[in-house]
C-alpha cells in the first residue's frame, strides 16, 4: 500500500463519518501527513471526485460564504471497504513480523 | 505576492486543465487561501505549476498540447515560407482551412467564453490586423498603378518598387503570424472568441503568399489580357472565407 493510497484512505475515512468541509479535510490529513504538500493532498481529493468516489455541493453556514462540501458516493463507499480491508491486511502481515 | 501566486496557479490551470477544472481549481486555491491568509502560498503548496500538474491528467494535457501543436504549426510554417521566399500559396492555403477548422472545433468543445462582448482588445487588434493587411494592399496598388508617376516626379526611386512590396507583405504577413499565435495562446488562457484573430491571421498570411507567389511567378500567361482575374478571385474567396471564418470564431 503506498503513502498516496493512505492519504487517500485518510481522506474516505473522513467522509465516510460525515460530509466534509474541504479546507477541513486538507488541514487534518495534512497534520497526520506533515511531510506531504498540501497541495498534493488536493490533488488526491480532486481525484476522489474526478474518479466519482466523491461529490461536491455548496453548503450552507451560519457566518460567512457558502463552502464547497463533499461527500461519499456509492462507489466511494465500495472504495472504503477496499482500501481499508487492503490496510487491514497489511497491518496484520506487519504484526505477524512483529513490527509495532 | 498571494495575489500574484493565485494569478500564476489560475494561469496555470488554464492552459493545463480542462475549463471547467481550471475554474474550480482557481476558486479551491483561493478559499484555501482565504482561510490561511497569513503563511505564504509557497510555502504550502509549492511551486503554481507544479501544484497543477499534480492535478492534470497527462493524457488529456497530451491531448490540447497537440491540438495546439497542430494549430500552431498552421501558422509557424507559412510565416517561414514568406520569409524564405518560398511560393506555396496551395500548401498555405490547405493548413489555413485545416487551423481554422481545428480552432472552430476544439474551442468550441472545450473553450471557455466570458459573458458579455468580445474584449475590446481582440477588436483592437482584429483591426490592427486588417490594418497591416491594408498596408500591403495599398504598397502592392501603389506600385502597380502609381511607382512610375512618382518616380517621374522625383519622389521614388524607380527600381524600388519590387523591394517595398515585399517588404509591405513581410511585414503583414510576421504581423498577422504573430497575432495569429497570440489569439491562439488568449483563446486558451481567457476567452475562446480570440480564436477569431488566429484565423484572420492564417486567412492574411495566405493572401500574403498567394500575393507573393504571383509576384515572383516567371509565368510567361501573365502577359495575356486579364490575367489577374483568376488571382483576384482566388484571392477575394480566400479572404471571404477567411472573414466568415473568423466572425464564426468570435460567437
Amino acid at each position: 500500500m503506498l503513502k498516496k493510497e493512505l492519504i487517500e484512505l485518510c481522506l474516505l475515512h473522513l467522509l465516510e463519518a460525515q460530509d466534509q468541509y474541504g479546507y477541513e479535510m486538507l488541514s487534518r490529513v495534512h497534520t497526520i501527513f506533515p511531510d506531504v504538500n498540501e497541495s498534493a493532498v488536493y490533488a488526491l481529493l480532486r481525484g476522489l471526485k474526478k474518479d466519482g468516489f466523491a461529490e461536491t455541493y455548496q453548503g450552507q453556514t451560519s457566518a460567512g460564504p457558502a463552502r464547497k462540501y463533499y461527500r461519499l458516493t456509492g462507489s466511494g463507499k465500495e472504495r472504503y471497504q477496499a482500501l481499508s480491508a487492503q490496510w487491514r491486511q497489511l497491518a496484520e502481515a506487519m504484526r505477524e513480523m512483529g513490527v509495532e | 505576492m498571494a495575489l500574484e501566486y493565485l494569478k500564476k496557479l489560475e494561469l496555470a490551470a488554464r492552459w493545463r486543465l480542462p475549463p471547467e477544472e481550471a475554474e474550480e481549481t482557481a476558486a479551491d486555491y483561493r478559499e484555501m487561501l482565504e482561510e490561511r491568509p497569513e503563511e505564504p502560498p509557497e510555502n504550502r503548496w509549492g511551486n503554481p505549476t507544479q501544484a497543477i500538474r499534480l492535478i492534470e491528467r497527462p493524457s488529456q494535457y497530451r491531448r490540447w498540447l497537440a491540438a495546439f501543436g497542430s494549430m500552431a504549426v498552421c501558422v509557424f510554417l507559412p510565416a517561414c515560407w514568406l520569409m524564405g521566399q518560398e511560393q506555396r500559396p496551395n500548401a498555405s492555403a490547405c493548413l489555413a482551412v485545416f487551423g481554422a477548422a481545428v480552432s472552430l472545433i476544439w474551442f468550441g468543445r472545450q473553450g471557455r467564453k466570458q459573458r458579455g462582448r468580445p474584449p475590446q482588445a481582440l477588436w483592437a487588434l482584429l483591426i490592427l490586423q486588417l490594418l497591416l493587411a491594408g498596408l500591403a494592399g495599398g504598397t502592392l496598388w501603389l506600385a502597380a498603378y502609381r511607382w512610375i508617376d512618382l518616380a517621374q516626379a522625383g519622389l521614388l526611386a524607380p527600381n524600388w518598387g519590387g523591394r517595398v512590396v515585399g517588404l509591405a507583405f513581410a511585414l503583414a504577413g510576421f504581423g498577422a503570424a504573430a497575432l495569429g499565435l497570440l489569439g491562439l495562446v488568449l483563446a486558451r488562457l481567457q476567452d475562446r472568441r480570440w480564436r477569431a484573430l488566429y484565423i484572420l491571421g492564417l486567412t492574411m498570411l495566405t493572401l500574403c503568399l498567394l500575393a507573393m507567389s504571383v509576384l515572383r511567378s516567371m509565368s510567361l500567361d501573365f502577359a495575356a489580357p486579364n490575367w489577374q482575374r483568376p488571382y483576384l478571385i482566388r484571392a477575394a474567396l480566400t479572404a471571404l472565407a477567411g472573414l466568415a471564418a473568423a466572425g464564426a470564431g468570435l460567437c
